[in-house]
């Protein structure tokens, strides 16, 4: 069997790959990683839920706007 | 927020460039808002806390609705998803998925399970290996080697032929020549092709695919559920490849012949011991994952893997440890014996495996279970193997040289496995054992044949222990002869007392000790050469001579340790008999042990009562005729050092050696010129204290301790008569000398002839008290003097000496020889009263035979005084000088007890009474109780306590209460100067007399009470019950009747 990195950083990594495959289900692929380390820093995950959704649909609005223009 | 602000900032600044594609440089103004918005979004919001229950409530709800719409393998892949994030134990698993939860946008319509192929990573570039470079340029054949051709356009023979000189033109010149040489490569690679790549061999392409196929682990199989065991469709994994049986059995003898395979891991990293190499296990999660056996469900495989897993740690470690480098024979043996049982297994395992390679023809049942079942018997032992030497890695093995510790382990797993039924280990084990054993019992076999050990042997259990220290003796090489039985050779032991040696060992230490010593005695003593054990014949310690020769067919249930210690007992007595009886012999007839035993009886017990009595006399004659010449009790200032001189005669070594040997010469078994004398230190003890004046300590029994007699032994015999225990024999010989002494004095005392009536005119009650209490000491002195040597000879020396010789006789070896003598040394120095714990009672015989000193003294005085007296007052008086007699005198016609000499075995009746004795009422009791050493108060004090003595004994009180009722006190003899004064009337005389002899008699009493109490008391204790002998004899007869033992 090879051998395996150890420690906290490995156990972190292995985690946020099933959570990939979990949000993969769930929804497209995009920025989780980011989200978990602001969850990891403290961030309430529905407030950054909200902020993403918001975020996303303000970015499809500008993009609607600019091809409009 | 607990995290640093800028990490967050710059965390959602990546976010917001992810999410809307915004960066700072190229929108700063929409990017500057976004992160403003999304700064404040999180830092003011109004949700709570993620709850974790409800995180999973809403999964478990999605899970459902997903099974409702009929996409059950997502349900699947989703929960299997789930358990192996709760399996990982991510903190922050629930804030997580509670954030996938929100941002997820109507799963259950657009969730695709192919999805999951987006995250696999993209295969990593091939990496450039050495088959690829040889492959395109091959090393061998070719001209690679031959000298660069520097003049066909090289890179390098441009910078050498000076072209460079002119660019323009070289550059042309260069590039010409490159289009020329790459074109002149390329025909050259073209002629190289052999001919034989051209040659294509027909394959048989059906054996490619049967090959391929059999190598599950490359290729994939999608198994349909109803192909496999519904308990692994139920995990719903959609990538398992199946496996068949034979492929696990031959993982299987794979993994049990140590050779890599890929349902076995081998080395992890445990809790409890850090990493471990040698470590076989199954991953659970890997199995679950990749494979699968078509008709068994997934925990079968685990289990029965697992099972497999255990045994292929075991034979691991066992192959790991016989890898090992070792020095000492006997773990050498251990560790062949161990390579040679895995040969075997390797041999049961190819075995095995043939059967599944060669089945041509053959139906052969393939089966994983029938594979375990096989394997079982053969596999168990090395469980017990490897538990072994897991309990040696552990243990102080390794380090220790002195550790016999596998043999212990060996033995004891022999006798487990045998206990419990399992045979076929048994076997096993006991013959590894066995093997062992060989190599160990070389050593204890030379050692008890030759004498020999090597000091570079670690392991054997007997030092030479000139090996250990520096004593003078080993200076030269050479032990003291005297000790050499007893310290040349020892037993190995360590800090606590416990043999370094093997437990099984341990019944028989001894004895192995004991031969080997033998033959180094016999050494020495006959010059020894040859052996006096035949080594042929001897029987072998092996499993067979053991185990199948050693019990019946009826004894089928009889233990291995029974069987072994019997066989190993057997062994060591059979070498350990005849070496000893030949020792033994040597013994007895060359080294006269009878003889120097019936010697020392002679000398130190005095068997023969002639010679002693001789010895006896003319000791006491040279210690009286020195406290004659100062005068009894008389001390004169210019007589001092006079007196000093002539005291040193009495025990003059020389002359008393002289006197010892012409006393003992003349006997055929001891050579009297062994014999000597020599002045030793009396020891200090608490003498009695006399109370009518200093006691003149040179008249005292103690100071015949102050010699003490020798008698050289060869060297031999001391091995066996230790030079401590003869101290003994000289404690117990001063003894019988001072009980003669104390009956000597007394013997020769003399009542004068009339005496008292002669003188005791006009006061004839103090002559009649002078005569009672003159017969009354007298009878009692010899009464208890004869008591004690009665006791000492009869009931101490003479049975214990008869038991010893008896004892001795019956000895198998030299240390039985020690321990008989040994016993009977310190039974005769209890018994005798000669230990410390008897002080006491040592002591009060000796103050009581100081008594009777005293009391020949003071009558002795009392006489000449009389006779001084009598010649001045009747100087004409012829009568009075011809009863003066020496003290003492040996011409006694009243000599009533003298006999030739008390024999070991007197023949003279004890307590005979004293003729005068019959005339005597029994003793009364002290009319107080003083303790003995105390000066007692005057008699007149005495209580009236009404006695049970006869009115004999009542009369003398009297009489003695009267003698001092007249005259006082007995401070009436001593003058204003408290000096004594000299009586000078024979009134006076008889008056001193009667207070002297009075107060030894309450003394006597005192002392001989004080005896017998603590005789009694110690007997009825139950300590020594065999004083109660002597304190019965004490108690039976208070002097009248000389009763006592018959």
């Amino acid at each position: 069997m090879s051998e395996r990195p150890s420690g906290k950083q490995q156990a972190a990594r292995e985690a946020v790959d099933i959570l990939l495959e979990v949000a993969t289900l769930l929804l497209d692929r995009t920025t989780l990683p980011l989200c978990v380390h602001l969850i990891e820093n403290g961030v309430n995950p529905e407030a950054l839920a909200s902020m993403i959704k918001e975020l996303r649909r303000e970015s499809e609005e500008l993009k609607a706007s600019t091809r409009a223009s | 927020m607990a995290a640093t602000p800028v990490v967050v900032k710059q965390l959602l600044g990546q976010l917001i460039t992810a999410v809307t594609g915004i960066t700072a440089e190229k929108d700063p103004e929409n990017y500057g808002l976004c992160q403003a918005y999304a700064q404040r979004s999180i830092k003011n919001h109004n949700y709570v806390r993620t709850n974790p229950f409800e995180v999973h409530r809403r999964l478990d709800e999605l899970e459902e609705r997903f099974s409702i719409v009929c996409k059950d393998r997502i349900a699947d892949a989703l929960h299997s998803r789930r358990e192996e994030l709760k399996a990982s134990n991510f903190k922050w698993s629930a804030e997580t998925l509670s954030l996938i939860l929100n941002l997820s946008w109507r799963p259950v319509d657009f969730a695709r399970l192919s999805d999951l192929e987006a995250l696999k990573p993209p295969e990593p570039p091939r990496e450039l290996t050495w088959a690829d470079i040889i492959g395109n340029e091959p090393l061998e054949g070719g001209d690679i080697w031959d000298p660069m051709d520097l003049e066909n356009g090289s890179e390098l023979s441009s910078v050498y032929d000076g072209s460079e000189i002119s660019e323009t033109e070289g550059d042309v010149q260069d590039q010409m020549k490159n289009v020329t040489i790459r074109k002149k490569l390329q025909d050259e690679e073209e002629e190289a092709i052999l001919p034989m790549d051209y040659i294509t061999i027909p394959v048989d392409w059906s054996h490619l695919q049967t090959l391929k196929g059999a190598q599950y682990w490359y290729v994939p199989a999608t198994v349909l559920p109803e192909q496999i065991d519904t308990s692994v469709t139920l995990d719903n994994v959609d990538d398992l490849w199946l496996v068949s049986e034979l492929h696990v059995i031959r993982e299987t003898l794979f993994m049990l012949n140590c050779v890599p395979c890929s349902l076995y891991e081998v080395g992890r990293r445990t809790l409890s011991e850090g990493k471990d190499p040698y470590i076989v296990w199954i991953d659970t999660h890997k199995i679950k994952k990749k494979f699968a056996m078509r008709h068994a469900s997934r925990e079968a495989l685990i289990s029965i893997l697992t099972w497999f897993s255990e045994r292929g740690t075991a034979i691991n470690r066992i192959r790991e440890f016989v890898k090992r480098k070792e020095d000492i024979p006997s773990r050498q043996s251990f560790l062949a014996a161990l390579s040679a049982s895995l040969s075997e297994l390797n041999q049961i395992l190819v075995e095995h495996e043939a059967t599944y390679v060669t089945r041509e023809g053959k139906a052969q049942v393939i089966s994983l279970l029938q594979l375990q079942q096989s394997l079982e018997l053969a596999l168990q032992p090395y469980m017990t193997l490897s538990s072994i030497v897991v309990s040696l890695s552990k243990s102080s093995f390794i380090s220790s040289a002195h550790s016999s510790e596998h043999l212990d382990l060996l033995f004891d797993s022999a006798c487990h496995l045998q206990s419990i039924e399992s045979i076929k280990s048994f076997e096993l084990i006991a013959k590894i054992f066995f093997q062992c054993l060989q190599t160990y019992l070389r050593p204890i076999r030379e050692w008890m044949e030759y004498g020999e050990v090597h000091a570079q042997d670690t392991t054997f259990f007997i030092r030479s222990s000139k090996e250990d220290d520096d004593d003078d003796n080993t200076v030269t090489g050479e032990p003291i002869l005297s000790t050499i039985w007893h310290d040349q050779y020892m037993l190995l032991k360590d800090v606590h007392g416990n043999l370094k040696a093997p437990r099984f060992v341990l019944s028989v230490a001894n004895t192995i000790l004991t031969t080997g010593k033998s033959v180094v005695f016999l050494k020495r003593l006959i010059n020894y050469e040859t052996l006096p054990v035949p080594t042929s014949g001897q029987p072998e310690l092996d499993f067979n001579t053991v185990y199948h020769d050693g019990r019946s067919d009826d004894a089928g249930l009889a233990p291995f340790d029974e069987l072994f210690s019997s066989a190993f007992s057997e062994w060591t007595k059979k070498k350990h008999h005849s070496v000893s009886s030949k020792l033994r012999d040597v013994l007895f007839t060359n080294c006269g042990l009878w003889k120097t035993l019936t010697a020392l009886e002679h000398i130190y017990f005095g068997a023969d009562g002639a010679q002693l009595s001789a010895l006896a006399t003319a000791i006491f004659d040279k210690l009286d005729n020195v406290s004659l010449g100062t005068g009894i009790g008389k001390r004169s200032a210019g007589g001092r050092s006079r007196r000093r001189d002539r005291n040193n005669l009495w025990n003059d070594r020389f002359l008393l050696t002289e006197l010892v040997q012409s006393v003992f010469s003349g006997w055929n078994f001891l050579d009297a010129k062994r014999l000597g004398v020599r002045r030793v230190t009396v020891p200090d003890a608490p003498a009695r204290t006399s109370t009518y004046e200093s006691k003149d300590k040179s008249r005292s029994v103690r100071q015949l301790a102050g010699i003490a007699l020798e008698y050289a032994l060869p060297w031999p015999l001391l091995n066996i008569l230790k030079p401590s225990s003869m101290v003994t024999y000289k404690v117990v010989f001063i003894l019988l000398l001072q009980l003669r002494r104390g009956k000597y004095v007394v013997e020769r005392l003399r009542l004068q002839d009339g005496g008292i009536k002669t003188h005791g005119t006009g006061r004839k009650g103090k002559g009649i008290l002078v005569e009672q209490l003159y017969f009354h000491l007298r009878q009692r002195a010899l009464w208890f003097v004869n008591l004690v040597t009665m006791y000492v000879t009869y009931h101490v020396l003479k049975p214990n000496m008869e038991e010893m010789t008896e004892n001795m006789r019956k000895a198998r070896d030299v240390d039985e020889m020690v321990n008989v003598h040994d016993a009977f040394v310190g039974k005769i120095t209890d018994r005798a009263l000669l230990s410390d714990r008897m002080s006491k009672f040592h002591n009060a015989i000796l103050s009581l035979l100081d008594i009777c000193v005293d009391f020949a003294d003071s009558h002795t005085k009392y006489l000449s005084s009389i006779n001084t007296l009598t010649s001045a007052l009747l100087p004409a008086s012829s009568g009075a000088h011809k009863n003066l007699r020496r003290p003492y005198d040996s011409d006694s016609d009243l000599d009533l007890d003298h006999h030739g000499g008390v024999s070991l075995f007197p023949t003279s009746s004890p307590g005979k009474p004293p003729l005068a004795s019959a005339l005597m009422p029994p003793p009364p009791r002290p009319p107080f109780h003083r303790r003995p050493g105390k000066r007692p108060r005057r008699y007149s004090t005495a209580p009236s306590i009404p006695s049970s003595s006869s009115e004999g004994e009542e009369d003398l009180e009297t009489l003695v209460g009267e003698s001092e009722t007249d005259n006082d006190s007995i401070m009436e003899g001593i003058d204003d100067n408290g000096k004594l004064k000299k009586p000078t009337t024979l009134e006076e005389l008889e008056d001193y007399h009667v207070k002297r002899l009075g107060e030894l008699k309450f003394e006597w009493e005192e002392w001989l009470g004080t005896l017998r109490n603590g005789l009694k008391g110690v007997s009825r204790a139950g300590v020594l019950p065999h004083l109660e002998v002597l304190a019965e004899g004490l108690e039976g007869n208070d002097g009248i009747g000389g009763q006592g033992w018959e």
